[in-house]
């Protein structure tokens, strides 16, 4: 008989980094009818806190999420490398780096790693000061966890708030800038008090599809496995996403967001100050799983 | 046993103190921000990090201190209708509702705590801190809440026989 | 289960419980474990509501809250407040009913430097109200400006009733409610709730002169110096606190919660400048601060834990989606708002209030595309109403705490009704001319 999922989203219902599980579950709720539903309960935090959606997929509350791994450090450490992933999702599923990043999260978060939603997001520092060079000396930067270690690398002062004050604090200069992903600022309305966006991005913000490990094995049989997985890959290997952030690069420029580059070789040292930093976060948390990860998610 | 009384209430009195002092340090310390901020010294980092959990385990350990002070806010329309005796009675209901609550928290929180402590669960924004020494606050709560409640049925029911006045227990 | 099962179960316990007493934070507990139980799945969901509370309440944008209360209460045990009051007394010449004029003039500037409307209600209880008495007004006319008064408060900034609105709000909305402007644009409207107070005072007192005797033969003449004296040196300097909270604010230095903490700072400052701090003053402060943030946090952390579950059980959704077979035009659903939060609003308080209905109304307004800030201005004085609506209404609480023993509640009630019909018609002012709301922060912009 129909299995019934329940289905959460660490975003807002309706946001641009739900969509895709909205979409998926539309496709699983019609081409898995009768056999398979998933029953969408909505996004964080309106159902449940952010930081508990990875704890609650663990304790079989919920059955399938999608969520960034951002947001559910304390049940997987090792999530803080995701961001990190360089090499394409196709290539982690043939070495085995896949393999290797799934049983984490079996082991530690009895949660089964289905696929990635997200794979061309990048993480970028917007700023109000013009720059030259990649250094931040004197720059009061508004930080998540993600962007600190690397903001601070670079010499700049990381400053936490609350995204509601973001906007008041840029405004009247409390900050000079902030770390955000590729697409979202104009849904804080950033970009009217935002000058310029540092390219290129670093790290890759990734948005995954994950299950709780009992339901996934115990729960389901195999057709009903096969549908999930095949219908997620889809969605994972699609790339439309490639024209729709060329797009938003685009309005962002149109509201006045100018693109500072700097010269190759600082560029290089950039995104490598920016990597480096993350990997040492990565290697203070898992001194022993850290330099595996690194040889399945880069080609250095 | 007033001994031990004694030494309850001195307990959740210092929890309520506590608070009232770590209100001031967050007022401090946001003012310490802000000019090192504006004098382009730095910042503190772990400022809001450090200010929530410090509401969060605050809130719920003197919470039975308010409770004492008769200071949680409710209803008290169905007590001052009905009859004196009848009042004290619903008011020995509440309580034993209360405890039943707190009892419950207890219970369940410490399964929140051990299970954190079990699985080495670590929340990290800037500081890595074990989630089993945040959510330990709630146990700890919950036991002194679950006392507080069984103190105050037996309260009740000793000045039965006095004019017990169910307004020296109201709201706010 | 099917929703309205379940929005019956959950809206029917919690209500079932309060109403017989149990503390409000403890009703919610109660309710999330039956909830937990029922729609999160037995003992690993208890375990998750738990975790939940926790991160309810540890959240930043909270913490103007504690602050703007301890602003308040500074002034009032330091006698700062008292001193004010007493130098508004002296300018105030023969107006009828003289010291209910003091008590609005006075509150209203006392408005602007208080975040908490139960600490001006205490102090303009404690310091106007036995004199009042004593000097023959009506229990009436002495205690119904006072209480009004705190509605004043709430509305003109600092407020932590604000920020508890706007964060609430923005936490269950898809447009997110700025705190700063939410803070600004309580003031016009509070401006013009303290004025119509005033043009009641005056012309219910001129009407019956009964309900005010008229006292200023009573005081030896005074020069004009003497006068005004007192206003220069007890008064004006206030306003170091109110340019400090809005100052740093706008001129960028500060976010919404650093302001709050500079206000606290430049109470402090002043109060020792005035030789008035002692460290009993503080700490009696800071201790008083700490009951009523535990108060108002233990809720806030059992009834956000409350909407989540009603959310998960399809509840919010289910209802929501009935809503929005009707059809409202902005307007209509405006005033259903306004009359559902006027029903709570006797037996709950405006936490709750909030809590419990801000999941249906801030999903409506998206829709509807309202402007929140305007209806962010109606959804506070709505709430405000509250506060003086018999049975259950914590400034009437409030007041009957520093009243006389002889007051009877009833008589708490009847002063302060026709105040509550003054609020009502600002109200109606701000739905049908929705520029006195928004007006100061269009033009911030
Ligand atoms: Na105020
Ligand atoms: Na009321």
């Amino acid at each position: 008989q129909e299995v019934v999922l329940k289905g959460v989203a660490a975003f807002q219902e309706g946001s641009i980094y739900a969509q895709k599980f909205e979409q998926y579950i539309k496709a699983v709720n019609e081409k898995g009818k009768g056999q398979i539903r998933i029953q969408y309960l909505g996004g964080a935090p309106k159902v449940m806190p952010l930081f508990d959606v990875g704890k609650n997929l663990k304790d079989g509350v919920i059955d399938i999420v999608t969520t960034s791994s951002a947001y559910y450090g304390n049940v997987l450490p090792e999530a803080e490398a995701m961001k990190l992933i360089e090499v394409p999702m196709s290539e982690l599923r043939s070495n085995g780096g896949l393999a290797f990043l799934n049983k984490l999260h079996v082991e530690k978060a009895n949660t089964e790693f289905l696929a990635r939603f997200y794979n061309y997001e990048r993480a970028h520092i917007f700023l109000n000061k013009e720059i030259a060079k990649p250094d931040f000396s004197g720059l009061k930067i508004r930080v998540t966890p993600m962007y600190r270690p690397m903001v601070e690398k670079l010499g700049g002062t990381g400053i936490n708030s609350t995204p509601p004050e973001v906007y008041t604090m840029l405004e009247r200069n409390t900050v000079d800038g902030y770390g955000w992903a590729t697409r979202g600022i104009f849904d804080y309305s950033w970009q009217k008090v935002t000058k310029f966006r540092v390219d290129p991005g670093f790290y890759h913000p990734d948005i995954t599809l994950l299950a709780n490990h009992d339901t996934w094995t115990k729960k389901l049989n195999d057709a009903q496995r096969k549908l999930l997985l095949d219908l997620a890959m889809e969605i994972e290997a699609s790339t439309a996403d490639v024209a729709l952030i060329e797009a938003e690069r685009k309005k962002q420029e149109e509201a006045g967001i100018k693109a500072i580059r700097f010269a190759p070789a600082d560029e290089q040292r950039y995104v490598k100050e920016a990597r480096e930093a993350g990997w040492a976060v990565v290697n203070k948390i898992s001194p022993e799983n850290g330099p595996k990860l690194r040889g399945y998610f880069t080609k250095e | 046993m007033t001994i031990a009384l004694r030494l309850f209430e001195k307990l959740i009195g210092f929890f309520g103190i506590l608070f009232g002092l770590v209100i001031g340090l967050i007022i401090a310390l946001i003012c310490i921000d802000v000019a090192l901020r504006d004098f382009g010294l730095g910042s503190l980092p772990w400022l809001i990090e450090l200010s929530e959990y410090l509401m969060y385990a605050g809130t719920f350990l003197a919470a039975p201190w308010v409770l004492r002070q008769g200071n949680h806010v409710r209803v008290d329309m169905l007590f001052v209708a009905l009859p004196k005796r009848l009042a004290v009675r619903l008011e020995q209901l509440v309580d034993l509702v209360g405890l039943g609550i707190s009892l419950v928290l207890l219970y369940y929180g410490s399964a929140v705590v051990s299970d954190a402590w079990r699985n080495n669960m670590v929340a990290y924004k800037t500081w890595y801190v074990p989630e089993w020494l945040l959510f330990l606050a709630i146990p700890v709560s919950a036991l002194m809440l679950a006392i507080e409640f069984t103190l105050r049925f037996m309260r009740v029911q000793s000045v039965v026989r006095d004019s017990y006045d169910v307004t020296d227990r109201a709201t706010l | 289960m099917a929703w309205p099962a379940a929005l019956a179960l959950m809206l029917g316990l919690v209500c079932l419980v309060m109403l017989i007493g149990l503390p409000v934070a403890f009703a919610f507990f109660l309710t999330n474990i039956v909830g937990a139980i029922v729609f999160l799945g037995g003992e690993n969901g208890i375990m998750s509501f738990i975790r939940g509370s926790m991160a309810s309440i540890a959240n930043f944008n909270l913490a103007p809250v504690p602050l703007f209360l301890v602003m308040g209460d500074i002034l009032l045990r330091s006698g700062m407040a008292f001193r004010a009051i007493d130098a508004i007394d002296r300018l105030i010449l023969a107006v009828p009913g003289r010291l209910s004029v003091v008590a609005v003039s006075g509150g209203t500037i006392f408005s602007a430097l208080s975040g908490s409307t139960i600490a001006t209600t205490a102090m303009l209880g404690q310091s106007l109200l036995p004199e009042m008495l004593r000097r023959g007004y009506h229990p009436s006319m002495a205690m119904g400006p006072i209480m009004a008064i705190g509605g004043v408060d709430m509305l003109i900034p600092p407020s932590a009733l604000t920020v508890l609105l706007a964060t609430l709000a923005s936490s269950v909305s898809r447009d997110k409610v700025s705190v700063s402007d939410l803070l600004i644009a309580g003031i016009i409207p509070g401006l013009i709730m303290s004025v119509c107070f005033l043009i009641w005072i005056v012309v219910r007192c001129w009407m019956r002169p009964d309900l005010a005797p008229r006292d200023e033969a009573s005081k030896a003449p005074m020069t004009l110096v003497e006068r005004w004296r007192p206003f220069f040196i007890d008064v004006v300097p206030l306003s170091f606190i109110f340019i400090v909270v809005m100052g740093s604010m706008f001129m960028g230095w500060a976010s919404p919660t650093d302001s709050a903490a500079l206000g606290c700072l430049a109470t402090v400052a002043l109060a020792l400048c005035y030789r008035a701090l002692t460290w009993k003053v503080l700490f009696e402060s800071l201790k008083s601060t700490a009951a009523v943030t535990t108060m108002i946090f233990f809720i806030i952390a059992a009834s956000t834990t409350f909407a989540q579950i009603l959310a998960f059980s399809g509840a919010t959704d289910g209802a929501l989606a009935e809503i929005a077979k009707y059809e409202f035009t902005p307007l209509i659903a405006v005033f259903v708002m306004i009359a559902i939060l006027l029903v709570l609003g006797c037996f709950m308080d405006q936490i709750s209030m909030m809590l419990l209905t801000f999941p249906f109304f801030m999903p409506l307004a998206n829709a509807l595309n309202m402007d929140l800030v305007w209806l962010g201005v109606i959804l506070l004085i709505s709430l405000q109403i509250g506060l003086l609506t018999p049975p259950f209404g914590l400034l009437l609480f409030v007041m009957k705490g520093v009243a006389p023993p002889e007051i009877t509640m009833r008589q708490v009630w009847a002063a302060a009704f026709p105040y509550t019909v003054i609020v009502f018609g600002v109200l109606m002012l701000v739905v049908f001319v929705p520029s006195v709301a928004t007006l100061l922060t269009g033009a911030m912009r």
